[in-house]
């Protein structure tokens, strides 16, 4: 079967810098991909290739077979808003400040739907109660919200153009930890409901583990190890992917005897 | 819209109090011909240099013109004046900064330094410059300072702008293909709101002096329309034979409304903040 988002060599360099080098990797339909590594390793770059936010240097983009090219209309851009969606890190920028939740939700389902007012605001209710938001909440701006509620607006309003392909950028890294819990078990949820495809591009090996099948790990730029998450965070090939699990507090994990060992953190 | 919470301390208070004062002297314009107690125009030659009286509440001019009634149907040309060249500035200079920070590259290129070299010119250097080239009048004087005001409210929300259009829901409205347009009109004017208005009531205080030194300098708005800008100038000859009312409290006007005018500016500037 075609994998519904592939990507190919894909290449990005800002002047002389080189933020992504090579990376590759086949994301299957109704499959779950996260990407690992950490700050500075090409991970948002990639996502904002994905997007279209920004046109690789190199290497291509098939999203169900067919190259993805730059989307220079407005039409285009819509059309691949329908593909791939996103999520991003921070709840509190991610919103507009102004706009109610449910004007958030119509606005994205106008631009893409033909839809009379009655039939969007059925939709939005239906896209409030699949993330778990009351009628209230609708009603209000994002600044009565907290992060992880805000962080449910953002999933809704990125489902609500029915993209088969969601991109999460470290979207519960600014959660609390039970909140990111609950975060992940919607998004596993909406997973099994909707078929929909994720990337979860995160620095975290316990959220990738939790809700990605694949996984990629990416190191200065390019990817140097993939497959099933399990394997790669069980048995490592990669030094890099070593110290990146190693540097994960486990249990018996005690702080005083890390800083004596390691010297000065 | 952004909450305005009611403000309690002193410097809110005077806040407030500029507030009244601005919207009580535009609605004492709004009622001239009510509340103006003779006809601004009508000249008594006999009636020249008169003081406090009740007839004339304060005073006549050297053409025996009531000093009260001039004052009030002053305030529609001193008030609207300023007005109308803000609001074509803000209308202005905000597309202009609005479409070079979103389009960028070559565009806000060329609008920025367009933009630098209208700021050489001193504004009243400006509105003299066209008012010799079209003739005086009000229209005239204000469009001129309205152009020369651009300058000031792009740079400012140019780079608001570029601020706000690098937060995370501008992109996500991108990647949702919502349309150039439509973003900055329905996200990104709105959200640069309050700043333009804190901006716009500034800029009235200065529109408001450089407007009455048009005026006073012959090239605004034309005697014998009743202006402050007009008067201050026309009182001239009196105050040097001992009669400096119709300067003075024509003057003390506009100080008035100016300082009005910067409070609320700045207030408006601290809560929308």
């Amino acid at each position: 079967m075609t994998p519904i988002l592939e990507a190919q060599g894909l290449r990005k360099t800002f002047g002389g810098n080189v933020a992504v080098a090579d990376v590759s990797f086949a994301l299957a339909r109704g499959g779950s991909l996260g990407i690992v590594g950490e700050s500075g390793s090409g991970k948002t770059t990639t996502a904002r290739m994905l997007v279209g936010l920004e046109v690789p240097t190199q290497g291509r983009i098939l999203f169900d077979g067919e190259p993805l090219e730059r989307a220079r209309s407005t039409a285009r851009r819509r059309e691949r808003a329908r593909g791939i969606q996103m999520v991003f890190q921070d709840p509190y920028s991610s919103l507009d400040r102004r706009q109610t939740i449910a004007s958030c939700l119509d606005e994205v389902l106008r631009v893409h739907f033909p839809m009379s007012a009655e039939q969007r605001a059925a939709r939005v209710s239906e896209l409030a109660d699949l993330v778990g938001l009351d009628d209230r909440m609708l009603r209000g701006r994002p600044g009565a919200l907290s992060g992880g509620q805000r962080q449910r607006v953002a999933i809704a309003r990125a489902l609500a153009a029915e993209p088969e392909v969601l991109i999460l950028d470290e979207a519960v890294a600014a959660l609390d930890v039970s909140i990111q819990a609950q975060v992940l078990n919607l998004l596993a949820d909406i997973r099994e409901r909707t078929s929909i495809s994720y990337i979860l591009i995160s620095h975290d090996l316990a959220v990738v583990r939790q809700i990605t099948e694949e996984a990629v790990v990416m190191y200065q730029g390019a990817v140097v190890e993939s497959g099933p998450t399990a394997k790669i965070l069980d048995e490592p090939q990669h030094e890099y992917t070593r110290r990146l699990r190693a540097s994960v507090p486990g249990p018996g994990w005690v702080p005083g005897k890390a800083l004596a060992s390691g010297g000065a953190a | 819209m952004t909450a305005i919470a009611l403000p309690r301390t002193a410097a809110g208070r005077t806040g407030i109090v500029a507030l009244g004062v601005v919207l009580l002297l535009a609605l004492v314009g709004l009622l001239a011909p009510w509340l103006a107690p003779h006809d601004p125009n009508e000249i008594n030659l006999m009636d020249a240099f008169q003081g406090n009286s009740a007839t004339h509440p304060l005073g006549t001019d050297a053409s025996g013109r009531d000093l009260l009634s001039r004052l009030i149907w002053g305030a529609r040309s001193s008030l609207a004046g300023p007005l109308l060249v803000v609001v074509l500035a803000t209308v202005l200079g905000v597309a202009i900064a609005v479409a070079s920070a979103w389009r960028g590259g070559w565009l806000d290129a060329v609008v920025s330094r367009c933009v630098d070299v209208l700021f050489a010119f001193p504004g009243v250097l400006l509105a003299i410059l066209v008012v010799a080239l079209f003739g005086a009048g009000l229209t005239v004087a204000v469009v001129a300072l309205a152009i020369s005001y651009v300058p000031y409210i792009a740079r400012l929300v140019r780079s608001a702008a570029l601020r706000e259009q690098a937060q995370p829901y501008i992109t996500a409205l991108t990647i949702q293909g919502v349309g150039g347009f439509a973003i900055c009109r329905r996200h990104l004017i709105p959200n640069l709101l309050p700043l333009i208005l804190a901006q716009s009531t500034l800029t009235f205080g200065y529109a408001m002096v450089d407007l009455a030194a048009i005026s006073f300098l012959g090239l605004g708005v034309q005697p014998p329309t009743a202006d402050w800008g007009v008067m201050v100038s026309s009182g001239q000859p009196s105050i040097l034979q001992g009669f400096p009312q119709e300067s003075l409290y024509a003057g003390a006007l506009i100080v008035v409304v100016v300082a009005a005018f910067n409070l609320l500016g700045d207030r408006l500037d601290e809560w929308t903040r």
